[in-house]
């Protein structure tokens, strides 16, 4: 695997020397869906950046059936695939500013399903197993999976587990986590699913069982992501600008086909403006 | 031709050219964080000419920071001074006021918009035909305001065509306020994209879901950000390079690019920035 061997070759590619094949985007998020003003955001809590209106633009539910979203998914950043050698895309450059404090994520989004109900309280099982990216023993480590809500569920706490594969191949059960009720029931909601004692990794979800009924039926879903990095904003207006490149961050592989987009740890209660900014280079 | 880092330290030393200038009477109010376009603000002989038919933009206009053209290669911003203060403002403790900073390529504009007509604006649209990024690809509208509008927000359904040529594509952003975020001089609001769409080609109609309460003037602006985010603190002083500070955000400038500036308010009524820009040919 091609790396970007020090600085000055960073900067030989993203000036379009051998090969580099330079992109760069900024991508705006407004915090609107469908027109409305997006749920506030609970500080402490991840929210999907998803459905945010924005330039690219945003992303829809993926529906009632297993997803593997790629970069032509809509939501997604959309970059280019490299063009054969270089065969690496790396995600070299990145920064983000808002006008309210939280930390941003980036994350490849590999899986997702939505149609889930909040009052159902079988099994729903969704066969999310058939990931396309970070899908092998050595690669799932770091897959994460997050409940998402698309349409309110319902006021009445309850917990949920979900059936899942773990990196070993073997099926594991989740610690249970709270679902429904002020803060965990809202459009947009992401709440992150631990893994069961001892595993590391995540290859798909089977199901996913709702302990109680939240009281409304409402729309949420699994999405399954891997994260690349994260991008602390700790005062409104201040942007964050990790160092990728000789400094604490961390270089990353921007697979074939990645579908590249954030979430959103918020600082506040109030949902975010978001600049954020890409770069690619080849190698 | 490409750079190396040898190549790019003899440059910093060495610059192709070096821009200074000053922005004054930054009419900001607004909420801050939210982004400002300077354009009507300036003092000659830098000012913008308030817009109004639909113009596509170059290094040439009025207003816009005037650099050359590489004398070979591309050109790239590579060190920067930037330095912005508010008189409106007191130094805030223990932190003091950051404003984010980012460089644009405005390719078009126009202006004469009301914004108190509820029917279909096509006033001074469709936006004059890109000169730059013509295929619209990554490029991004926004609504900028260049005389204030009212207090009653609304919604306003921004008619387009995309980087692929489809017309007939729709963004909806907020325009009025009461707290000035969507009202006041120089705020540029963005239109998000209908889903799918990663740029814009042309806008050719803006319709409001009602009346602000004021006529003010508004108008679409198409751009490319060149040179994102900075942030820098009132009053500090310091030199960036675009490289080492600022996580290797080296972009190649096309031919002929309108560079403006575009900066988060400071919430204050007396914004006013300074800035050298040097440039790099590789």
């Amino acid at each position: 695997m091609a790396e970007l061997s020090n600085v000055s070759d960073h900067l030989n590619r993203r000036t379009g020397g051998n090969n580099g094949t330079p992109e760069e985007f900024v991508w705006f998020k407004n915090p609107r869906v469908a027109g409305a003003a997006a749920a506030a955001t609970i500080a402490g809590r991840h929210t999907s950046l998803w459905q945010y209106e924005g330039a690219p633009s945003h992303g829809a539910a993926p529906g009632g059936s297993a997803r593997y979203p790629t970069r032509s998914t809509n939501g997604g950043i959309k970059q280019t695939n490299p063009g054969g050698s270089p065969t690496r895309q790396k995600w070299a450059v990145y920064g983000a500013v808002a006008d309210q404090i939280g930390t941003l994520l980036v994350v490849d989004r590999i899986a997702d399903i939505s149609g889930l109900s909040g009052t159902v309280t079988t099994a729903q099982t969704i066969n999310l197993t058939a990931l396309t990216r970070y899908s092998a023993a050595a690669t799932c480590l770091g897959n994460l999976i997050f409940v998402e809500v698309y349409t309110q569920i319902g006021a009445t706490p309850t917990t949920l587990t979900a059936s899942y594969v773990n990196q070993d191949g073997n099926n594991a059960t989740t610690p249970a986590v709270a679902i429904g009720g002020t803060g965990l029931r809202e459009a947009q909601r992401m709440i992150q699913l631990p893994l069961a004692s001892g595993d590391t990794g995540v290859r798909g979800v089977n199901s996913v069982t709702l302990a109680g009924t939240t009281g409304t039926a409402g729309d949420f879903g699994i999405t399954i992501v891997h994260q690349w990095g994260a991008c602390g904003m700790p005062a409104i207006g201040v942007p964050g600008n990790p160092v990728l490149i000789g400094g604490a961050g961390k270089v990353v592989d921007c697979l074939t086909d990645a579908c590249v987009s954030q979430i959103w740890l918020a600082g506040s209660t109030t949902s975010p403006y978001v600049t954020s900014w890409f770069a690619f280079v080849e190698a | 031709m490409s750079f190396d880092l040898a190549t790019w330290k003899n440059q910093l030393e060495n610059p192709k050219e070096t821009i200074h200038q000053i922005r004054t009477g930054i009419q900001g109010g607004a909420v801050q964080g939210r982004w400002l376009a300077i354009t009507v603000q300036n003092p000659a002989p830098f000012a913008f000419t308030t817009p109004s038919t639909a113009v596509a933009l170059s290094r040439s206009t009025a207003g816009a920071m005037g650099q050359a053209n590489a004398s070979t290669g591309s050109r790239y911003v590579n060190k920067i001074r930037p330095s912005w203060h508010d008189s409106s403002l007191a130094p805030a403790s223990p932190l003091p006021t950051v404003c984010t900073w980012a460089l644009v390529d405005r390719l078009s504009h126009q202006g004469g918009l009301d914004g108190t007509v509820t029917t279909a604006q096509t006033t001074n649209l469709p936006t004059a035909a890109l000169t730059r990024h013509t295929n619209g690809e990554r490029v991004i509208a926004a609504l900028e305001v260049f005389s204030q509008l009212g207090t009653s927000e609304v919604s306003a359904s921004v008619s387009y065509t995309n980087s692929d040529g489809t017309s007939g594509r729709s963004g909806v952003v907020g325009l009025g306020s009461t707290n000035g975020a969507g009202r006041n001089i120089g705020r540029i609001l963005v239109v998000p994209n209908q889903e799918g769409d990663i740029g814009v080609r042309s806008v050719e109609s803006v319709t409001l879901s009602g009346s602000t309460g004021a006529a003010g003037n508004f108008g679409v602006v198409l751009f490319k950000p060149r040179l994102p985010i900075f942030a820098v603190q009132m009053g500090d002083d310091r030199t960036i390079d675009t490289l080492f500070d600022l996580g290797a955000q080296v972009q190649a400038l096309e031919p002929d690019a309108c560079l403006q500036w575009f900066i988060t308010s400071s919430g204050g009524t007396g914004q006013a920035i300074t800035y050298s820009v040097s440039f790099a040919d590789g």
